[in-house]
C-alpha cells in the first residue's frame, strides 16, 4: 500500500498537466490583478482604505514575508503591483517561467500581506498555488520556454516527478474536504436550509432565478447536494471510474454559484484545479482526438 | 513516455508529507469556544480540535504557514451562511456645521460588470463592520471624509459611519425585498484634517 502510494505521488510522468494548469491559472490571476488595479489607490496606498498601519495591526507580532513591509511610498507599492501583474502574464505564457513564477509568488504574497482585508477563498488559492508554481517545473510543457527550446532543436520535455501535480490534487481535496467539516459545525447546513440565506443578501446577488428554486424540496436539495458534491470532490474524485462524473458535478455546482452570486473568479479558480486530475498523457491524447489533422502541432508531453 | 531510472530524494518526500499534513491540520475547524476556554471538555473530536488549535495554530509550527503566505482557510458560507443583509454609509459633518449623507460603494447600486470588479468593497465592509478588522473603522471614516472634501475652506470635521441592516427570516417565511433596514451608528469619528489637506495637496487657509 505504502509502495503504491509512493509510486502515485512521486512516480514520473508527463509535465503537460502542470503546464496547462499554469497557463489557465496564470491567466485567471492576471485577470484578477487587472480588475484590482482599477482601485489600486483605495487598497494599497496611505490615502486609501488600508494604510500600512492596518497591515501591521493585522500581522501582530508575527513576521510576514513581504516586499512591502513598512513601505508607505505608493510608487514602490505600485511598482511591486505592476511587476506582479506582468509576472502573472509571463507565467500564463510560460515565458522565463522560473523567474516569472518566483516574482509572481513574491508579489502576490506581498500584496496579500499588505492588504488581507479584501481577500476571499479564491485569493488564498491563488496565493498558495503561486507559491507552488515557484518551486514546481511548471514551464516544462505548454509554454513559450518549451517552444523556444524546440525551435532551437532542443530535446523534447522529459518526464518529471508527479509530486507537484499530486500536491495540487491533494490541496483541492483539502479545500473541499475541510469546507464540509466547517459547514458541519453549523446548524443550517444540517437542517437543510443553508441555501436559503445567500440569495437574500442584496450585496451578494447576481442574476435572478425562478422563485420556486428557493423552496422545498429544492432548498434541501441545494443545501445537502452542495455538501455531497464537496465530499465527493475531496474523495471519490481520486477513483478513476468516478472521476469524470464527480468533476462534472463540481462544474454544475460552481456554474450555479457563478450565476447566482457575485464572487469574482472563484468558480473559475476552483474548476481550474480539476485539470490536475488528468494525466498529461490523457490531455495529449484528448488534444490529438480533437485535432487529428494538426497532430504535428499538438502539445507533446515527450 | 519512458520513466527514468531515478527516484525522488527522501528530503523532498518528507517535505511533501509534512506540508500536506500541515495544511490539512491548519484548515480544520476550530474547537468550540467553550472547549477552547476549558469550560467543558466536549466530545473526543472537540478535544482533538483543541489539541490542533493549541499545537499547530498557536505553537511554533504556525510560522511555517503564516510567515510564508501558505496560510489558508476554507470556511466559505460556514459554519452558517450570513443571515444579516446590510450595507454601510456615513454622514459627514463639515466645519460650517452642514451635514452630508455620503455613500460607500454599494454593489447593489452597480451594473453587473462593475459589481464583479468592485466586489472587494463588499468584502472590506464585511470585515471592517465586524470584529475581524474593527480597528480600520477610523481609516474608513478618514477615507469617506477625503472623498467628500471638495472645498479647502470648509473641510469635514467628523464622520459618523452607519450600518443599515435587516435580518433574513427563516424559511419558508416569504422575504419582502422592500422591507425596511434598521439604521445604527457603528463609528462616530473626528477627522484628522492635516491628513486630509496633505492628501489633497492643499494648504489649510
Amino acid at each position: 500500500m505504502i509502495r503504491k502510494l509512493d509510486r502515485w505521488i512521486f512516480g514520473y510522468g508527463s509535465p503537460l498537466t502542470l503546464g496547462v494548469y499554469r497557463a489557465v491559472f496564470g491567466s485567471i490571476i492576471f485577470i484578477g490583478l487587472l480588475m484590482l488595479s482599477f482601485d489600486f489607490g483605495d487598497w494599497f496606498t496611505e490615502t486609501g482604505l488600508v494604510p500600512q498601519t492596518g497591515a501591521k495591526l493585522w500581522a501582530g507580532d508575527i513576521w510576514r514575508l513581504s516586499l512591502l513591509n513598512g513601505v508607505t511610498d505608493s510608487r514602490i507599492t505600485g511598482a511591486v503591483f505592476a511587476a506582479t501583474l506582468l509576472a502573472s502574464l509571463t507565467t500564463a505564457l510560460g515565458l522565463w517561467t522560473r523567474v516569472s513564477t518566483i516574482l509572481l509568488a513574491l508579489g502576490l504574497v506581498s500584496l496579500h500581506h499588505r492588504n488581507p482585508f479584501i481577500l476571499n477563498g479564491g485569493d488564498s488559492l491563488i496565493r498558495v498555488t503561486a507559491i507552488y508554481f515557484a518551486v514546481m517545473p511548471v514551464g516544462a510543457a505548454f509554454s513559450l520556454d518549451r517552444l523556444r527550446i524546440r525551435r532551437r532543436g532542443g530535446p523534447e520535455s522529459s518526464p518529471i516527478s508527479l509530486w507537484p501535480q499530486r500536491l495540487i490534487q491533494v490541496q483541492m481535496a483539502i479545500v473541499y474536504g475541510t469546507t464540509v467539516l466547517h459547514k458541519l459545525t453549523g446548524v443550517h447546513w444540517m437542517d437543510g436550509t443553508a441555501a436559503w440565506y445567500p440569495p437574500h443578501l442584496t450585496e451578494f446577488n447576481r442574476f435572478p432565478t425562478p422563485g420556486f428554486v428557493d423552496f422545498p424540496p429544492f432548498l434541501q436539495a441545494a443545501t445537502w447536494g452542495t455538501l455531497v458534491i464537496e465530499v465527493i470532490l475531496a474523495t471519490l474524485v481520486f477513483w478513476r471510474p468516478a472521476r469524470k462524473w464527480v468533476l462534472l458535478s463540481g462544474l454544475v455546482l460552481h456554474g450555479i454559484i457563478e450565476y447566482r452570486f457575485n464572487i469574482p473568479l472563484f468558480a473559475f479558480l476552483s474548476v481550474a484545479q480539476y485539470i490536475s486530475h488528468y494525466d498529461g498523457e490523457e490531455i495529449a491524447a484528448w488534444w490529438k482526438r480533437r485535432r487529428p489533422q494538426e497532430v504535428s502541432n499538438a502539445p507533446t508531453p515527450a | 513516455m519512458s520513466t527514468p531510472e531515478r527516484n525522488v530524494k527522501w528530503p523532498v518526500k518528507a517535505l511533501w508529507v509534512f506540508h500536506v499534513v500541515m495544511i490539512g491540520l491548519w484548515s480544520l475547524p476550530h474547537a468550540p469556544p467553550a472547549v477552547l476556554a476549558g469550560r467543558t471538555s466536549g466530545t473526543p473530536v472537540d478535544m482533538a480540535l483543541k489539541l490542533n488549535d493549541k499545537s499547530v495554530r498557536e505553537g511554533p509550527l504556525k510560522y511555517y504557514l503564516m510567515s510564508t503566505g501558505l496560510w489558508q482557510y476554507w470556511d466559505m458560507f460556514s459554519p452558517d451562511p450570513l443571515r444579516l443583509d446590510y450595507y454601510v454609509d456615513a454622514v459627514v459633518r463639515y466645519e460650517d456645521g452642514t451635514l452630508k449623507e455620503a455613500k460607500f460603494p454599494r454593489l447593489a447600486d452597480m451594473p453587473v460588470l462593475s459589481r464583479y470588479a468592485k466586489e472587494r468593497y463588499r468584502k472590506y465592509i464585511e470585515r471592517v463592520q465586524g470584529d475581524e478588522a474593527y480597528f480600520l473603522q477610523p481609516e474608513l471614516a478618514q477615507w469617506i471624509a477625503l472623498q467628500n472634501f471638495d472645498d479647502p475652506k470648509n473641510p469635514p470635521v467628523g464622520v459618523n459611519i452607519r450600518r443599515h441592516s435587516r435580518r433574513i427570516p427563516a424559511p419558508p417565511e416569504p422575504v419582502n425585498p422592500n422591507r425596511r433596514y434598521n439604521e445604527e451608528l457603528i463609528y462616530p469619528s473626528i477627522v484628522d484634517q492635516s491628513r486630509l489637506y496633505k492628501a489633497k495637496g492643499w494648504t489649510k487657509p
